[in-house]
Order: C-alpha cells, then sequence, then structure tokens
C-alpha cells in the first residue's frame, strides 16, 4: 500500500513528500524541454480560447512564485471540473472532495515541472486527477515512463516540431470531438468517464468487439490521436 | 526504434486510465521505447484535457464544499516540504536485460524473486502476480525463450494476449520482433514463434482476464472498495 492510497481512507497527507517517483507523476514530464515559455504565452492563437492560457499562466505563477492568488483562481476553475470528473467515475461527494483536494496539493508541489509549451494547463490537471484516482483504487502506481531511466528512448525531434505540436489545442480537440458521430463519441466518453475498456464496452452493449474497435479507432483518426503509419514513415528516419 | 506497436484502443485506455493494471506496465514499458507511440498518448491526454473543461459546460457542475479551498490552504502550511525522492538502490531481477523502469519497479514491488517455470523445452515463463490475482484479472508475465526455440503452435482463448519483446528477439507469420515490439494475438491468431538464433528472448507477455460482467452499477460500488 502506497502513502497516497492510504491518504484516502485516513485523511493523513503528507504534501510534497516523495512518492517513489521522481517526474513519473507528473504528465508530460519525460518530453525534451524546450525554450519556448515565453513565446507560447504571447502567441494568440485564433482557435485558442483566451482563458486556457489564463490558466496555463496561473500554474507558471504558482510553480515559481508559490502564489496562493493564482492557486485559489485555479482551484475555483478546477476543483469543481475535477470533483467532477472522478464523480462520474463512480467516487462518491466526500471521497470526490478528498480526491481532488489531494489533487491540488500535487499541483500545489509539482506545480515547477509544469511547461506550458508542453501542455494545457487542463490536460496537466486531467493527468494529475486520472493518477491520484488510480492510485487510490489500486495497490500499485500507474506506471509510467521516466525520462531518466536509462533505457529511455529519446524523441529525435527538432524543438519547432514539438512547438507546433503543443498548440494543438484542447479547444480544437473539444470542438473535433462534438463532429464525431454519437456512436464515436460516446464510446469515448466511456473510455474516459466510466473507466470502461473496449472489451468491457463490448460485453455490456452486446457490440461485436471488432466493431467498438472500429469505431474507437476511426474516432481516433478522424480527430487525429493517434500517430498514423504514414507520420511514422516520416519521422523515423 | 519499435515498429510494432499497441493497438489504438490500447493508447486510448492508457491515457484515459480504464486499462488494467497488469496491461498499464506493459504500454508503459513500451511508451519508454517508443517516442511515436509517447506522442500519440500526449495527443489523448490532451484529449482527457478537453473533456475536464468541456465537463464546465454542462449543467449541474459539482461543486467544492464551502471552506474547501481554506482547508487545502491549512493543508499545504501544515506540511508543506520540498522533499527529493531517494534514489533506488540498484535491482537487476534480469541480469543482462536493460528493463524500462516501469517493468522494472513492477518486478521490485513484487519482492519475490521469479519463479521461473519449465513450459516445454527452451522455454520458462514467470507469473508476476498484481493484487487483483482472480479469472478476471489480467495476467503478466515473463517469459524465456532459448535461442532459436520454437514455440509450439498455439492459439489464444477468450481475450487478446500482448507480447512485448524485452531482449532478443522472435518471429512468427506475422513478422519480426524485437525489443519493445508488441505483437497482438487473439482467438483468430493460430501462430508458432520462434527465437531468433543467438541470444535468449525475454518476453513480457499480459493475457486478458475472463471478463466481468458486472455492469455499471457494479462497477461504481466496488469502486472506492479498496480506497
Amino acid at each position: 500500500m502506497n502513502p497516497d492510497s492510504a491518504s484516502v481512507a485516513t485523511g493523513v497527507f503528507r504534501p510534497c513528500e516523495g512518492d517513489g517517483r521522481k517526474t513519473s507523476a507528473v504528465p508530460l514530464s519525460y518530453r525534451t524541454k524546450i525554450p519556448h515559455v515565453s513565446r507560447v504565452m504571447t502567441i494568440v492563437e485564433p482557435n485558442v480560447a483566451p482563458e486556457a492560457f489564463e490558466m496555463d499562466a496561473l500554474l507558471v505563477a504558482v510553480g515559481r512564485n508559490r502564489d496562493k492568488g493564482a492557486f485559489q483562481r485555479l482551484f475555483d476553475y478546477f476543483a469543481p471540473r475535477l470533483k467532477a470528473y472522478v464523480m462520474r467515475l463512480g467516487a462518491a461527494d466526500d471521497q470526490a472532495e478528498e480526491l481532488v483536494q489531494e489533487a491540488m496539493l500535487m499541483v500545489w508541489c509539482r506545480a515547477e515541472t509544469y511547461d506550458p509549451a508542453q501542455a494545457r494547463a487542463s490536460t496537466w490537471m486531467f493527468t494529475i486527477a486520472r493518477n491520484k484516482r488510480i492510485d487510490a483504487i489500486r495497490k500499485a502506481k500507474r506506471p509510467e515512463p521516466d525520462m531518466n531511466d536509462p533505457s529511455f528512448m529519446p524523441e529525435e525531434v527538432r524543438p519547432a516540431d514539438r512547438f507546433v505540436e503543443a498548440l494543438q489545442d484542447e479547444k480544437q480537440v473539444r470542438d473535433a470531438l462534438k463532429t464525431l458521430p454519437d456512436e464515436q463519441a460516446e464510446l469515448i466518453q466511456q473510455v474516459y468517464f466510466q473507466d470502461k475498456s473496449h472489451r468491457v464496452i463490448a460485453a455490456e452493449t452486446g457490440l461485436p468487439l471488432g466493431t467498438v474497435k472500429s469505431r474507437i479507432r476511426l474516432a481516433l483518426k478522424k480527430m487525429r490521436l493517434v500517430i498514423e503509419e504514414e507520420e511514422n514513415a516520416g519521422t523515423s528516419s | 526504434m519499435p515498429v510494432h506497436h499497441p493497438d489504438p484502443e490500447r493508447l486510448l485506455e492508457y491515457a484515459a486510465g480504464s486499462a488494467s493494471p497488469a496491461m498499464s506496465v506493459l504500454i508503459a514499458t513500451h511508451l519508454a521505447l517508443c517516442p511515436s507511440c509517447r506522442k500519440s498518448v500526449d495527443r489523448l491526454e490532451r484529449m482527457g484535457g478537453a473533456m475536464l473543461e468541456s465537463l464546465g459546460e454542462e449543467p449541474g457542475l459539482a461543486a467544492m464544499s464551502h471552506g474547501a479551498f481554506d482547508s487545502l490552504l491549512a493543508r499545504l502550511d501544515e506540511g508543506e516540504s520540498l522533499q527529493t525522492v531517494p534514489k533506488a538502490p540498484a535491482f537487476d531481477p534480469l541480469p543482462g536485460v536493460e528493463l524500462p523502469e516501469p517493468v522494472r519497479k513492477t518486478l521490485k514491488e513484487l519482492g519475490t524473486p521469479l519463479q521461473w517455470k519449465s513450459r516445454g523445452k527452451g522455454i520458462e515463463e514467470a507469473a508476476i502476480p498484481f493484487g487483483q490475482d482472480d479469472a478476471e484479472a489480467d495476467k503478466m508475465i515473463l517469459l524465456r525463450i532459448q535461442p532459436g526455440q520454437a514455440v509450439l503452435e498455439h492459439t489464444h482463448d477468450g481475450g487478446e494476449e500482448l507480447t512485448m519483446v524485452l531482449s532478443g528477439g522472435f518471429s512468427d507469420s506475422s513478422g519480426h520482433y524485437v525489443r519493445g515490439d508488441i505483437q497482438t494475438a487473439d482467438d483468430q491468431v493460430v501462430h508458432k514463434p520462434i527465437a531468433d538464433e543467438g541470444e535468449v528472448c525475454i518476453c513480457l507477455a499480459v493475457v486478458e482476464g475472463s471478463l466481468r460482467f458486472t455492469g455499471t452499477v457494479g462497477r461504481v460500488l466496488n469502486f472506492f472498495i479498496r480506497a
């Protein structure tokens, strides 16, 4: 039993204490660091909602300045969303509150490692809440690749490529999600918000496994959410 | 770089957090070796961020209780200390094989030496138990196949079996697999893998368990039992 999972039951939580992973609890941390932070904050993308950057800036302020005012604004914005997220996944009200508190403590402790060139704040928050929830219900910590691992295979990309990639914003992803046929959007929702694998969905709905798989793949392909073979072929040389 | 990747739905489930513990270790180990799949997972996590945002558009957003932020601040003030994580002591359960961190950590937490059992000439397997150990849980095993050894022709009942090479390599009718490559086999696949000559082949495999048919309500009720 790890300290974090115990804490849900006992209410004892030691913020910022080592939990056995240096970087892996922090999403996206394994990617190449690139010095574009200030540029990201100033570029105005037509499709990016201004509040998305505002949240990024608040998170940076928490990391750099331990700014409690910024932390409160992040809390006001994200806590209800995080709570809704874990409640959809089955947490009761009080458990959800506790998970949100722990996630926000983690945010406070790890904000220094947040890099807005690599992810929007909402994605960073999502991964922290996802991991907290999994750690709370499972014996083992959620496994993640660790960039400090000697086995870790670094990516060979030019920083400029990464920069462009990061700007494909959640807002655009969200808009793309709305264009999916209902049957595909519903599947994606179930995987993210109901903790279901494609196999469980197939069993529960009575749909053939192959149908569920192909619907998921169509959705991911349409939204360009997974790297396609052709893209691979173009970058792997 | 690996050329045989997990199916897209496996990456989706890993990113969404709905993959089983055993499957998560296998996928995370592949990710350590595969920049391309990491990029896919980044994108899929971005979708998680987008969906988290979208919860704000819906009516009946779950409000936090009164004073929640103040009690959070109190917890910060009472216990804040930025401790560094002590460096993990060396641990080498499979000498000669460079294990990516996710699987190395899993073997370490096992707490016991690997129990290799013979599965026919030149083939051994070691089960890696997880917390939940019943017919429903996905099973994780390590396979050790001697150079040039053929695994008996076999098929897979029920769920899929994902086999990832950690060292050495093997071939079957679907291709050649080396470190980081994942082969996915289901009950439609009958295959006869043969280990490469000259090197022992070590693989990490996850076999899907029998499905639980508990339905949504059961899953919700069971959700926090462990917590």
